[in-house]
């Protein structure tokens, strides 16, 4: 086990060497990060030559990719091309934002998938289960960032409009009022992102659960543990769903990536200042240092969840061979 | 002599199938007609696939559209803007620049279609390259692709997207090439699996002691078998697409203005979401339509290709 778990960390190495690489190729095969300044007349060519001095520049892309590795390998990621505050520190100050938002999301998409998927499996092609299914096609086919939009419409200006008790529109907390910042005012602002984060994984999940329950339901020991005369409840609960939520664990490490994507995109809408607001404000200003920072970390944390899913997975189910 | 061997694996091919009792796998127009037959019982897969026809043909129609709305795509009234729906001859409204909603819906979806099928077919096209040398060849040669899937996986791919886009700013088929460059994986893994199983069985033995070689045994023999997973996954991935294109377009990385699409144009209307909700809800309402009807007839095919896959 723990062998395997070594094993399985060790593969994660030349990943991450991969991922770095190629991001790094693709940003420096797009041509001269200083082309910006070629045509500003206030720039004369001989600043652009210090300011490629100062950030290193003149060294061919291979040998500031080296340097770059060299220096993420001893903690420093490198100060940013546009704010000139260092990339780890930045990345870190955002981070917890979107971790926080993330995994409440995986959280309340469990909470409420689960008995969903259950009941749905349960009473199979049942007028619930019929819902539910049409509600999941639907929650599949939405776009995230337009349904963030209808509920910013809908709960916060129209209900303002109709004098309602309405939610914040965006960002984490209010600026005034006499409990800006308060817990409870956080959580209303949290309100809305969770729900068009978590829509689409409560669509997913709860069809996937259905049909993982349904399976186990149709096995041989749940048969046996019928005959053996056990109560309905425990034939269900003890039984079937804990074979059923195996596949699932695997699933949702496959699904983080989706969800960051996800996050990335509400934070946008809902300017909630997470990693996804410091990864698109990079791209958008070309800032590559810090590009190559949050695409790591991205790398990083999605490398991480899979890894923590196959480690659950092989303690969950002790048939999965270690090798 | 390659006629005759041709016709003789296709008899060993079938006789092999149906030893195994798996009629279904081998892809042929006996195969399809049944299908079609399975698909055509499914009421709302056809209800949807309807609806999904129309508005292709909406989207196909946008010059007569446009002749009928009487306004061009890019036509812009500063003194209509955001008329409300139904206004004079705004039949859907005017956006935050005063022009027709319905005809930029029109060519918008030209665009934001035309995106993910390029998008789904690039794809689908490295992934089964890939996967059929990665699970036919195996060897060094699968362990290398494995890896680079490895790693391609562990992309941001959303973040990549943007990247590329912010940084080259392709073009819209261009850029639905490379959505295919970043997201071949999936279909890789699944192709590889498929070929592995089916480079094991005995109609492929015997084949390959007929002579056949790997040619042959790849394109007569192996693809054919992979096809119905093909579809489905096809089916079931061209809303993804959809849904990228509005997302990328939204991040503003995607088409760019003046060409409209679903994406843009709901970009664009952030801007005025408080003044006006319809210039917001019809363009991704248009997307949810369209997803929603794909995903629908992804399911109904996916239920009348494969029925070991109906989840019920």
């Amino acid at each position: 086990m723990g062998q395997y778990i070594i094993r399985r960390f060790l593969i994660t190495i030349p990943i991450l060497f991969g991922v770095t690489l190629l991001t790094y190729l693709i940003i420096n095969a797009s041509g001269d990060p200083l082309q910006q300044f070629a045509f500003n007349p206030r720039t004369s060519p001989e600043t652009i030559e210090r300011i490629r001095e100062n950030l290193g520049l003149n060294e061919p892309w291979y040998v500031r990719y080296f340097v770059w590795l060299g220096n993420v390998l001893t903690g420093d990621l490198g100060d940013s091309m546009i704010t000139f505050r260092p990339v780890l520190g930045t990345i870190l100050d955002a981070m917890p934002y979107t971790i926080l938002l993330s995994f409440l999301g995986i959280a309340v998409s469990l909470l409420i998938a689960l008995p969903m998927g259950i009941y749905s499996a349960l009473h199979r092609n049942g007028i619930v289960d019929r819902i539910f299914s049409v509600f999941s096609t639907a929650g599949y086919a939405v776009p995230i960032f337009w349904l963030s939009l209808l509920l910013i419409i809908v709960f916060s200006t129209k209900f303002r409009e109709w004098g309602l008790p309405n939610l914040p529109s965006g960002g984490m907390m209010s600026n005034r009022g006499a409990d800006a910042g308060s817990l409870s005012d956080r959580i209303q602002h949290l309100i809305l992102p969770l729900v068009a984060l978590t829509l689409p994984s409560i669509a997913a999940w709860s069809r996937y659960i259905r049909s993982s329950m349904l399976e186990e339901m149709g096995q041989d020991f749940v048969r046996t543990a019928r005959a053996k005369g056990l109560r309905n409840r425990i034939v269900i609960y003890r039984h079937a769903l804990r074979n059923a939520l195996l596949p699932l664990i695997t699933l949702v490490g496959l699904t983080i990536p989706d969800i960051f994507a996800g996050a990335l995109i509400i934070e946008t809408v809902f300017a909630y200042q997470g990693m996804g607001r410091v990864a698109t404000d990079a791209l958008f200003d070309k800032d590559y240092t810090m590009i190559m920072g949050t695409t790591l970390m991205y790398a990083v944390l999605i490398i991480l969840g899979n890894l923590i899913a196959d480690v659950l997975q092989a303690i969950a189910d002790p048939r999965i061979r270690y090798d | 002599m390659a006629q005759r061997s041709d016709t003789l694996d296709k008899g060993l091919a079938s006789a092999g199938q149906k030893a195994m009792g798996d009629r279904r796998t081998r892809s042929s127009a006996g195969f399809w007609l049944s299908s079609w037959r399975t698909f055509r019982r499914d009421k709302l897969a056809m209800a949807a696939l309807v609806v999904a026809l129309l508005i292709i043909l909406f989207t196909l129609a946008a010059p007569l559209v446009s002749m009928v709305t009487g306004f061009t795509y890019r036509e812009n009234d500063l003194a209509n803007r955001l008329a409300p729906v139904g206004t004079g001859d705004f039949i859907l409204g005017a956006d935050g620049n005063g022009r027709d909603i319905l005809t930029r819906l029109a060519y918008g979806g030209r665009i934001s279609l035309l995106f993910a099928a390029t998008g789904a077919l690039s794809t689908l096209v490295l992934g089964i390259l890939f996967g059929a040398i990665s699970g036919y060849f195996g060897g060094w040669v699968d362990t290398l692709i494995m890896r680079v899937v490895d790693i391609i996986l562990s992309l941001p791919t959303l973040v990549v997207l943007i990247l590329i886009s912010s940084f080259y700013q392709p073009s819209v088929i261009v850029l639905a090439l490379v959505i295919g460059v970043v997201s071949w994986p999936g279909v890789a893994r699944l192709v590889r699996a498929q070929v592995l199983s089916l480079r094991g069985r005995d109609f492929v033995e015997a084949a390959r002691v007929i002579g056949a070689n790997d040619r042959i045994v790849i394109l007569r023999h192996i693809l054919p078998n992979i096809v119905p997973i093909v579809v489905v996954w096809l089916s079931l991935a061209v809303p993804g697409y959809i849904l990228t294109e509005t997302t990328l377009s939204y991040l503003g990385v995607g088409v760019r203005t003046p060409t409209p699409s679903w994406g843009n144009m709901l970009q664009e209307s952030q801007a005025v979401f408080r003044q006006s909700w319809t210039v917001v809800f019809i363009p991704g309402f248009m997307v949810f339509l369209t997803a929603l009807c794909m995903s629908l007839v992804g399911n109904g095919i996916r239920d009348a290709v494969d029925p070991r896959l109906k989840n019920n």
